[in-house]
């Protein structure tokens, strides 16, 4: 198989891709904070479209059950909690905002240094090559590519992502960084219940520390 | 995987990064701060991933693993502290929470 042809997946990949741009642009553009979490969410479900076309099973579930399932529906319950919409944010840019834009389009350049031949390859390769005839001469699996000099290359097989593989490899290679995990997890769910806990709750009577603060000061009066 | 879908997806992924940093640097709004964060975690996890399965190796879709539990957590914290902002200054733009610095 050429490295260089155009597959049925490359074609999948491209439009995943082109609409996750512009979902990503949706996020930064749009003046009502709960449009910016909707965008994301469809931004969230095309990047793991893009892992399922990769074959990597068990990353696009996680990331549709936890980045869409459960962080998207925590930032859409503090949108509505808050009920900040009524005047919707207006994008106003000024000269500290046209330094930041520069600087992020400075960013881009130095990352884009850094592929900018290979990606010169390819697009020379869709342009010139007759991809048409290639993507249907495509009969071999998509996964496997090929490596090594042209003259000897090297079929390399395909990454077999299993469940035995992953629990291995995250029960036994990366166990300290699994506990630590727990840990983590274990802190954020304390401090997200002190930091969001209301101070001016009512307290029953009889209960609560202030109850039982006054009814201990009473006593000892 | 070959050699143009890796380009391709090295390409988009650095788009989308830019495109959060364009974000936070921007957006007055905190929460769509806290979201351009998100969208910039989800970039770097394309990058990741691709790589992991360019490179046949599954080191790169466990760090993703480990990625996600730590956005996850820094969601529910972010969240709170963003609550309890609300609660103290009634907004949630960022301008005007600024006590420490001028």
């Amino acid at each position: 198989m050429n490295t260089e042809s155009l597959s049925i997946l490359n074609i999948f990949m491209f439009i995943l891709g082109g609409l996750s741009l512009v979902s990503g642009l949706g996020v930064v553009l749009s003046r009502k904070s709960l449009n910016s979490a909707l965008c994301l969410v469809a931004t969230m479900f095309l990047i793991a479209g893009q892992f399922a076309l990769m074959r990597a099973d068990f990353i696009a579930t996680l990331q549709v059950m936890l980045y869409a399932g459960a962080i998207m529906i925590l930032f859409v319950f503090v949108i509505m909690l808050l009920g900040v919409e009524k005047d919707a944010e207006k994008l106003s840019f000024s000269v500290p905002s046209y330094f930041s834009i520069s600087f992020v389009f400075l960013f881009f350049g130095i990352l884009f240094f850094g592929f900018r031949d290979g990606i010169i390859t390819s697009a020379k390769s869709i342009v010139e090559g007759s991809y048409l005839d290639q993507l249907e001469s495509t009969t071999e699996p998509i996964n496997n590519f090929v490596t090594g000099t042209s003259s000897n290359p090297v079929l390399v097989p395909d990454l077999v992502v299993t469940p035995k593989s992953i629990g291995n490899s995250i029960l036994v290679d990366q166990v300290v960084s699994f506990q630590a995990i727990g840990i983590l997890l274990l802190a954020s769910i304390v401090g997200a219940a002190f930091l969001a806990q209301t101070k001016k709750a009512p307290l029953l009577p009889g209960r609560g520390l202030k109850a039982m603060k006054e009814k201990h000061g009473s006593s000892t009066n | 995987m070959n050699e143009l879908g890796l380009h391709f997806n090295l390409l988009i992924s650095a788009i989308l990064f830019c495109i959060g940093v364009a974000g936070v640097l921007t957006r007055k709004n905190t929460i769509v701060i806290f979201m351009c964060i998100e969208l910039m975690l989800n970039a770097v996890n394309l990058t990741l991933v691709t790589f992991s399965v360019y490179l046949n190796n599954i080191n790169g879709q466990i760090f993703v693993f480990f990625v996600m539990a730590v956005a996850a957590a820094e969601a529910a914290v972010g969240l709170a502290i963003i609550l309890s902002v609300f609660r103290n200054f009634l907004t949630v733009e960022s301008d005007e929470v600024a006590e420490l610095a001028g």
